[in-house]
């Protein structure tokens, strides 16, 4: 399946189904996190309703991200959907490589994790490592790709979603043994949301 | 190319943004909050700085969003304000994160109250996104 390129079919007609596509994608990447969580870590099933606001509003930026790059996209959906991964990945490779090359948040003990600073700089690489990063990656990736405003602040608040949802504990693992779980899980969640999104746009747009 | 939005396409945009809908949407963001704290925080009263400083900056932006002549950055302002309440109040708030000075408390009753009180920003963050994207004439 192919989806054609046009700028007409991208930012009018295609705009709905590229939405829905997106809340589905985001839905779909809580219920694989929440299925990985259960069987990997722990059952957190009760957070699923919040979760899915949580999903479905992202899943909803993320789509309208996807509309506003979707012209410079391949065509085949596999490529399609490969790219738009890859396309994740580079918004969030700042924030990974910040979190390994930085020293760890925490001191792993037996008991609680120790933290290694204060809660302030704590919150700070937070908002600037992970959230204003992962934005302004994104927004670059929306510049250069959709050469508008719009698709820089499209890809940007994509991003910051990203970072705030499947995200967040970036700052917090990094550094430690269990970056290896983390990257996996997130391996899993991009390739389903992305999948799922760009499978489901073609479907609806067809 | 078509430069109208959703909410004109549809002629809502007179309805949706008039002072009285707006209004109640500011309140219905606000009262997420309250709702949330009357459940979490049951010894805060509607006096007490967590949920009256809130509602005080609800009524101010709503105040200035009514009165200003060019609406479209005052309600740029509104949808940051749902957007500060979304965000940190009810999805980051939840987390276990670490760097939180209180440990939320990770059962199904708190998800629920982050559930209803971000479900409480989405009417006032569409209005007012659409609001401050639809093209001015």
């Amino acid at each position: 399946m192919t989806i054609k390129n046009t700028v007409d079919g991208q930012t009018r007609t295609g705009s709905t189904s590229a939405l829905v596509a997106g809340v589905m994608g985001g839905i779909c990447g809580l219920l694989t996190f929440l299925m990985i969580h259960a069987l990997w870590i722990t059952p957190i099933w009760f957070i699923l309703p919040f979760g899915l606001l949580v999903a479905g509003s992202g899943g909803l930026a993320v789509g309208w991200a996807y509309m506003e790059i979707s012209v410079r996209l391949p065509e085949r959906v596999w490529s399609r959907a490969l790219v738009f991964m890859t396309l994740i990945w580079l918004a969030l490779l700042p924030s990974l490589a910040l979190a390994e090359l930085r020293r760890p948040m925490f001191t792993l003990l037996e008991a609680d994790p120790v933290l290694n600073m204060s809660v302030p700089e704590a919150a700070m690489r937070f908002i600037l490592e992970l959230l204003v990063s992962t934005a302004v990656a994104g927004g670059l990736i929306g510049w250069w790709l959709g050469r508008t405003r719009r698709a820089a602040f499209a890809t940007a608040l994509a991003g910051f979603i990203f970072a705030l949802g499947p995200g967040h504990n970036i700052p917090f693992i990094g550094g430690t043994p269990g970056v290896g779980k983390e990257l996996a899980i997130m391996f899993a969640i991009i390739s389903v949301s992305s999948l799922v999104l760009v499978a489901g746009h073609a479907r609806l747009a067809a | 190319m078509d430069r109208t939005n959703f909410v004109q396409r549809r002629g809502w945009a007179g309805w949706l943004v008039k002072p009285p809908v707006v209004a109640v949407l500011v309140a219905l963001s606000w009262l997420g909050e309250v709702l949330h704290n009357a459940v979490e925080l049951p010894q805060l009263t509607l006096l007490s700085p967590e949920n009256f400083l809130p509602g005080l900056v609800s009524v101010l932006l709503f105040l200035i969003w009514w009165r200003a002549p060019a609406k479209r950055t005052p309600a740029a302002v509104l949808f940051v304000w749902g957007a500060i309440h979304l965000v940190f109040g009810a999805i980051l708030s939840v987390l276990p994160l670490p760097i939180l000075p209180f440990a939320p408390e990770q059962t199904p009753g708190h998800y629920l109250s982050h559930l209803v009180y971000g479900l409480a920003q989405l009417p006032l963050l569409v209005v007012m996104a659409l609001s401050t994207w639809q093209p001015q004439n």
